[in-house]
């Protein structure tokens, strides 16, 4: 057979069988690329629509000012410790990973992750969730230490779509994001700190701020930023008030959650509300915020009743709520997070403010908000202060929103706003018992959070209490020395319908 | 602001002005005090050079933090990580900002690099403003994507392969010395170039503008 890669035969065929040297090289050339293409795309768009589609994804909508935003009321309602992977991994569209993954215990055992088969985590351990833990389980970016933690097997379990009552409905209905970080790799407290104000006043731990100047943290919070230029803000608890970690002026601006459902029926919530969980009982299983051991159906029960009572408002037209999870609880997640400015950054990372948590589960519910999408931008809480902030003029509270990326960006704003109220469950009513006996009371039990650091020299000083759990505000006095009354949270006080029983009276 | 970056980031914005490439702007100003201004294609070929600048503008003093000098790291890739590292894909940029940031001044620069996507399908331009030594993000973008088009490489490659014929007629009608070679080397010639104007129109269409061909 002659060459056709010789100049000379080429020549040769060109002139007494030009055809044959045409096809020749046609039909091999034309069968190698179109068996690669076939092989490689499955399907062919119409290259108009490619292009033009692709160009509209580039496109970078430009966000209303600030003044023509249409969004005048903000909710966040922050549950408590679950990761991303842990509760939405399944997700269609989220980077999202359950089943396959493997982790190595302290004895050198790999362990698989696996489908949880019960909703209240009776005779597990707490997932290790402190300062100490999270870098552990961080490993310097390899996310491989969830068991080389203070965690049993529990910390590597998860829940599918079918499982948890209400979020995954939420997530699927509005739009979920799944590169949203808590903002401090560590516990309860500093991360709502993080929330109200961006920071944790160099707390790593849940203590309570105790100074010689009196109670409470400075209040630099998003709160108090807002009141001064006169814009509406409260903070509404359902029994234990972070808002006093704040002292008095946190307190002054509190409600209880049920004033939360009679103003967003009447349409008078504020232009900022916080909304909270019942705290109480986490170690024995029968808190209402989701925090191991709670049975999760009755935080669900609760955000279901928050926010349809959020979409039944007449606030909701122009209104936004976000469902966010304080941190993630100890709960492994495969996407390692970004170090960032911070008001106090460190090179060395066990002193780094600016080390995010791992990913949370996060939701905005919202007519502006796309409906049945998973945005991939990275956030923090401190996004959701950046969109405050915008909307109403309000100068940063510190680097961590200053640098943050506004969650304005996550919005729709240029296609018409989705009034329809998507048909969102009302999880059933929950009878919850204690757990028999697993786990110590949390007066003086080991509760949650357990952060084994103190604050770094020259932060506020905290209470010397042998435990840090959110009931040491109850049990150590905290509350009483700010003349606030403790009222525990029963079904009646919880829920919006009080027929529905998530709590033990 | 320096005058030098300044320029670079003028001369950047009207290069990529003309290349039919699309942009993320977000400007630095008081709210936003690190700005990314990407500049790349929306539509891709397969294994082929794609280009892209970023251009980064700062307000005065907000890089002065970083704890070693800045770096602007971009990847093509199907998910972000939360930092470059942690980010699988393409590589599209990484490198030193040259200058880097004076402490207290404004900052406009711009970053330029190139890669060869991989895989077909939607990507996300994954861009990170890090710190060398510690890899703190002073600023990430993720809204752009990149489509890497089986029908625009397709086109492409038709395109390239039609050029190359033609290139080859052209050589050996230069070569060769028989009238009636000559004649049909001619002949063929012109068909070659009526396909290369074909299959540059297939692939302008199938690309998009902002595609070298």
């Amino acid at each position: 057979m002659s060459d056709i890669r010789s100049p000379h035969e080429a020549e040769r065929l060109l002139t007494v069988a030009p055809d044959a040297y045409e096809t020749r090289r046609d039909f091999l050339k034309r069968t190698a690329v179109s068996a690669g293409l076939a092989a490689g795309m499955g399907l062919v768009l119409d290259p108009d629509v490619v292009v033009a589609e692709a160009a509209r994804r580039q496109r970078r909508v430009k966000l209303p000012s600030p003044r023509n935003l249409p969004i005048d009321t903000f909710v966040v309602l922050m549950m408590e410790n679950r990761s991303f992977d842990h509760y939405l991994g399944w997700l269609p569209g989220a980077d999202g990973r359950q089943a396959g993954l493997q982790f190595t215990n302290p004895a050198g055992q790999k362990l698989s992750t696996h489908r949880l088969n019960f909703t209240q985590s009776c005779g597990f351990e707490d997932p290790d969730h402190s300062w100490d833990g999270g870098r552990t389980e961080l490993d310097g970016g390899r996310m491989d230490g969830f068991l080389r933690a203070d965690s049993d097997v529990f910390s590597i379990g998860y829940y599918e779509e079918a499982d948890v009552p209400f979020t995954p409905h939420a997530a699927k209905a509005f739009t979920t994001f799944d590169r949203f970080f808590c903002s401090l790799l560590g516990p309860t407290y500093p991360n709502r700190e993080y929330m109200h104000a961006a920071q944790s006043y160099g707390m790593t731990d849940n203590s309570l701020p105790v100074s010689s100047k009196g109670l409470g943290f400075p209040d630099t919070t998003i709160f108090n930023a807002l009141s001064q230029v006169g814009v509406s803000n409260r903070y509404f608890y359902t029994d234990l008030p972070i808002s006093a970690l704040w002292g008095a002026p946190g307190l002054a601006r509190s409600g209880q959650v049920q004033e939360y459902y009679e103003r967003a029926a009447a349409g008078t919530l504020p232009a900022l509300s916080f909304v909270d969980p019942a705290f109480q009982g986490e170690s024995q299983g029968t808190s209402g915020d989701e925090h191991p051991l709670a049975d999760i159906r009755v935080g669900q029960a609760f955000q279901a009743d928050i926010v349809h009572a959020f979409m039944s408002s007449p606030q909701f037209k122009r209104g936004a709520l976000f469902m966010v999870y304080d941190e993630w609880g100890g709960f492994f997640d495969h996407v390692a997070p970004p170090r960032v400015p911070d008001l106090r950054q460190s090179r060395t990372l066990a002193n780094d403010f600016g080390q995010m948590g791992f990913r949370i589960p996060a939701v905005v519910v919202s007519p502006y908000a796309r409906r049945g999408h998973v945005d991939h931008s990275i956030y923090g809480f401190e996004s959701i202060l950046k969109m405050i902030r915008y909307r109403y003029g309000v100068p940063a509270l510190t680097p961590r929103d200053l640098y943050a990326n506004n969650i304005a960006a996550a919005f729709d704003f240029e296609s018409k706003p989705d009034y329809e109220v998507p048909n969102l469950p009302s999880p059933p009513e929950v009878v919850v018992s204690a757990c028999g006996g697993t786990a110590p009371a949390d007066s003086g039990g080991t509760g949650i959070d357990d952060g084994p650091l103190g604050a770094p020299p020259g932060t506020v000083p905290s209470l010397e209490v042998p435990e840090r759990t959110p009931a040491e505000m109850l049990t150590s006095g905290y509350l009483e020395r700010l003349g606030f009354h403790y009222t525990p949270a029963t079904p009646a006080t919880m829920y919006r319908h009080p027929s529905k029983l998530g709590m033990r009276a | 602001m320096t005058r030098r970056p300044a320029a670079a980031l003028v001369a950047a914005l009207a290069a990529t002005a003309g290349l039919g490439v699309c942009s993320s702007i977000a400007a630095a100003d008081s709210f936003t005090p690190v700005g990314l201004t990407i500049s790349i294609a929306p539509v891709a070929r397969r294994h082929a050079p794609l280009p892209i600048t970023v251009a980064i503008t700062a307000d005065p003093g907000v890089l002065d933090g970083s704890e070693g000098p800045l770096r602007m790291e971009v990847r093509l890739a199907p998910e972000c990580g939360g930092t470059f590292q942690t980010t699988p894909g393409t590589t599209l940029v990484n490198a030193a900002l040259n200058p880097q940031p004076s402490t207290g001044k404004a900052y406009a620069g711009s970053v330029k690099g190139s890669g060869r996507p991989s895989a077909y399908g939607a990507q996300t331009v994954c861009a990170f403003l890090e710190d060398t030594d510690i890899g703190r993000v002073y600023a990430n973008d993720e809204s752009m994507q990149v489509t890497v088009s089986p029908s625009c490489t397709g086109a492409a490659t038709a395109y390239d392969r039609a050029r190359a014929a033609l290139t080859r007629a052209q050589k050996q009608l230069r070569r060769s010395t028989r009238a009636a070679v000559r004649r049909r080397l001619k002949r063929k010639i012109a068909s070659r170039k009526r396909t290369v104007a074909r299959d540059k129109r297939r692939a302008t269409t199938a690309c998009g503008a902002g595609v070298a061909l």
